[in-house]
């Protein structure tokens, strides 16, 4: 019978999921939007890994990740729930074990974590700005009526990127419209908008850190080739993208779990779960000033998880 | 009319306060907990570029004036950084909100000489031979609590049963509250402490230890740092905050003379920030070059957003990471920082620790 451990990365625009058999080989992998509803991307995905999997399939062990990771854990009943940076480090050092900088550009917030002989040495993550997320890009092919596959490609094309003001994705927008009101072609506006956030990325998270090859780049926005040659411009390196650099932190997770497991009993609800009538609801605290709000998971009527109190009256069931 | 005297909530400094007052004679008033509530008034009442202390600290303010405090002792003073200047700004923002309270600064770059003049000004006109006593009461206390904050840092991550040494440490205080003089509390103390010591601890659970540094306010204050410090003793981390009171009196010698820890800091600390910038950012870069000096597995820095003193801090960390091989995770606060961005950040830099640590042996 086959066995495998699963990932699940629940992030801020897309859902990851990612299966790994007992030796680490990525089995399966998936990835959807999150929409604004993670509870509705887990089942979703969850159940098209199901499809992809052999149907006799064995699950061992599970792992999630990513901002949505103790909402996805209450529902999976994930063995291991476990904060991005790490989870991104781990899938990292798979690939390129003498990896000692991870890039990592995602919807909503981007990452950059320094590794020393496979160990996490440093990290940073953007806390107060989107101008060096996919979000940005994103939105800005959508104002140029290209879609955001294609971006990346045309920039490529472009020999005299044009600079665009970066800091803020509300300066770069205006300096765009008024590049283009200037007739500037679009490929160049469009590389110097990839260079802009690199120089952005660089700015905020790599401020007085060493960037050292080799330099691994993950994440949704290492799909653009344009931001990959900025980056590789910029730091005068190679910049390497595994092939499944969409689903790096899924994988991580499931790599987790793998190492978590040792023989132990998964706590894995099991593909059914799809099927499990989940309702989220929500309360104020009314034990203190603070008024803080809970946040209620229930499974089929049972409540599995709570939280968002700022100290653990609700957090016990 | 009664003097009813307020200070605002700031941790175990606030309750040492009370317990002063009391045995001065003086009644208190006590304002509720830093909670939303303040944060609106505060914002309500504070330049919306100002930084999150003197806003939580303005509400702090006029929760102890609703609660009928005629008297608020306000942190701030000269040089210290803009609370020097928000405190002249909130006693009138105070009266304009119709709020007719008396405000006395301690200044925080001259709390001995404040402690002795708020003395004065409250004790109304004893003569000083009867203040020495209270004064030396207050010098124990400190003393007590300080062995009780480390205490309660020391046995979190290690209590057996979760909560334990929480509840411990609030029953502490509880007795705490209640003393008034020298005598009872040396009669007590090692009863109070040992509350602390009956919680049962896996002394052989391995523990990571982490040095807190940076800004005061932000430390002392689990609402705005997240629970920071409960947090991480959760996940198993001895938390050594850079501030004791002990050792903190010296005398006035050049630093290069100086044998106590604050000389020792301030030796340490001066390859990286060799003046003064206000705030505590001197005293941050100080206490963490001592700590990396092989005391802790790592720092967190905390700030409020856009502090000026503490970004100066934070640079001088960078170099001090870059040389001294000492990871530092630099967090920073306001109304806007999201509880989930800071718990994912606080769960990686223990992952990094515990990995750092493994690999050493």
């Amino acid at each position: 019978m086959d066995e495998v451990f699963l990932g699940v990365d629940v992030g801020s625009v897309t859902t990851k999921f990612a299966a790994v058999d007992p030796q680490g080989n990525l089995v399966a992998s998936d990835y959807l939007r999150t929409a604004g509803q993670p509870v509705q991307a887990v089942r979703e995905g969850l159940s098209r890994m199901a499809t992809l999997l052999p149907s006799r399939v064995r699950v061992l062990g599970v792992g999630t990740t990513g901002s949505g990771r103790q909402l996805a854990g209450a529902i999976v009943g994930a063995d291991v729930v476990k904060n991005e940076i790490t989870a991104h480090a781990v899938a990292a050092l798979h690939f390129v074990p003498d990896v000692r900088t991870v890039i990592d550009i995602g919807g909503q917030d981007s990452k950059l974590i320094l590794l020393r002989d496979g160990v996490v040495v440093d990290f940073a993550m953007n806390s107060v700005c989107a101008a060096g997320t996919g979000s940005f890009l994103e939105q800005q092919a959508y104002r140029l009526g290209i879609p955001v596959e294609e971006l990346g490609r045309r920039a490529l094309r472009s020999s005299n990127p044009v600079r665009i003001a970066g800091r803020c994705t509300v300066f770069a927008e205006s300096d765009m419209i008024h590049k283009q009101q200037m007739g500037f072609p679009v490929d160049d506006i469009l590389y110097g908008l990839c260079q802009a956030l690199v120089r952005n990325y660089l700015n905020n998270l790599a401020l007085g850190k060493t960037i050292e090859p080799p330099v691994v780049f993950q994440g949704g926005v290492a799909a653009n080739a344009g931001v990959v040659r900025a980056f590789r411009e910029a730091l005068g390196t190679e910049i390497l993208v595994p092939p499944h650099h969409e689903v790096m932190g899924a994988l991580g997770a499931a790599l987790l779990a793998r190492e978590w497991s040792d023989g132990r009993p998964s706590q894995f609800r099991g593909f059914d779960v799809v099927h499990a009538e989940v309702q989220t609801t929500s309360f104020e605290c009314r034990a203190c000033p603070n008024l803080c709000e809970i946040a209620q998971i229930r499974m089929d009527g049972r409540v599995v998880a709570r939280w968002g109190g700022r100290c653990d009256r609700w957090e016990v069931l | 009319m009664t003097r009813r005297v307020a200070f605002p909530p700031l941790g175990f400094l606030s309750r040492v306060a009370e317990a002063y007052l009391h045995a001065l004679g003086v009644e208190t008033v006590t304002p509720p907990p830093t909670s939303r509530r303040t944060l609106d008034i505060g914002v309500q009442g504070s330049p919306e570029m100002i930084c999150i202390p003197c806003k939580l600290l303005f509400g702090n303010y006029v929760e102890a004036a609703e609660r009928g405090a005629t008297d608020i002792v306000m942190l701030g003073g000269p040089g210290t950084c803009r609370l020097g200047y928000s405190v002249a700004q909130q006693a009138r923002r105070l009266q304009e909100w119709g709020f007719a309270v008396r405000v006395h600064t301690l200044d925080l770059y001259h709390v001995h000489r404040d402690i002795f003049r708020l003395t004065r000004a409250f004790a109304d006109g004893r003569p000083a031979t009867e203040l020495v006593e209270p004064i030396r009461f207050l010098l124990a206390l400190l003393d007590l609590t300080d062995a009780l904050e480390t205490g309660v840092l020391v046995a979190r991550p290690r209590e057996r049963e979760r909560g334990a040494a929480d509840r411990a440490y609030a029953a502490a205080w509880e007795r705490i509250a209640a003393l008034r003089t020298r005598e009872e509390l040396e009669e007590q103390r090692d009863d109070i402490l040992g509350l602390l010591d009956a919680v049962g601890l896996d002394e052989d659970r391995p523990v990571l230890r982490i040095g807190l540094v940076g800004d005061v306010y932000t430390i002392l204050t689990p609402f705005l740092n997240h629970n920071l410090e409960v947090q991480l003793g959760r996940m198993g981390v001895e938390v050594r905050r850079w501030f004791r009171y002990t050792g903190r009196v010296s005398l006035p010698l050049p630093d290069f003379l100086r044998m106590d820890r604050g000389g020792r800091a301030r030796r340490a600390g001066s390859r990286y920030l060799k003046r003064d910038v206000g705030g505590f950012a001197r005293s941050t870069v100080a206490e963490a070059a001592l700590m990396a000096e092989g005391e802790v597995d790592g720092l967190i820095h905390v700030a409020p957003f856009n502090c000026t003193p503490e970004t100066v801090a934070q640079s001088a960390l960078v170099a001090l990471q870059r040389e001294r091989g000492v990871p530092v995770l630099s967090l920073s606060f306001d109304e806007q920082t999201g509880a989930a961005g800071v718990m994912t950040r606080l769960e990686a830099f223990v992952d990094m620790l515990w990995s750092a640590r493994r690999r050493r042996r």
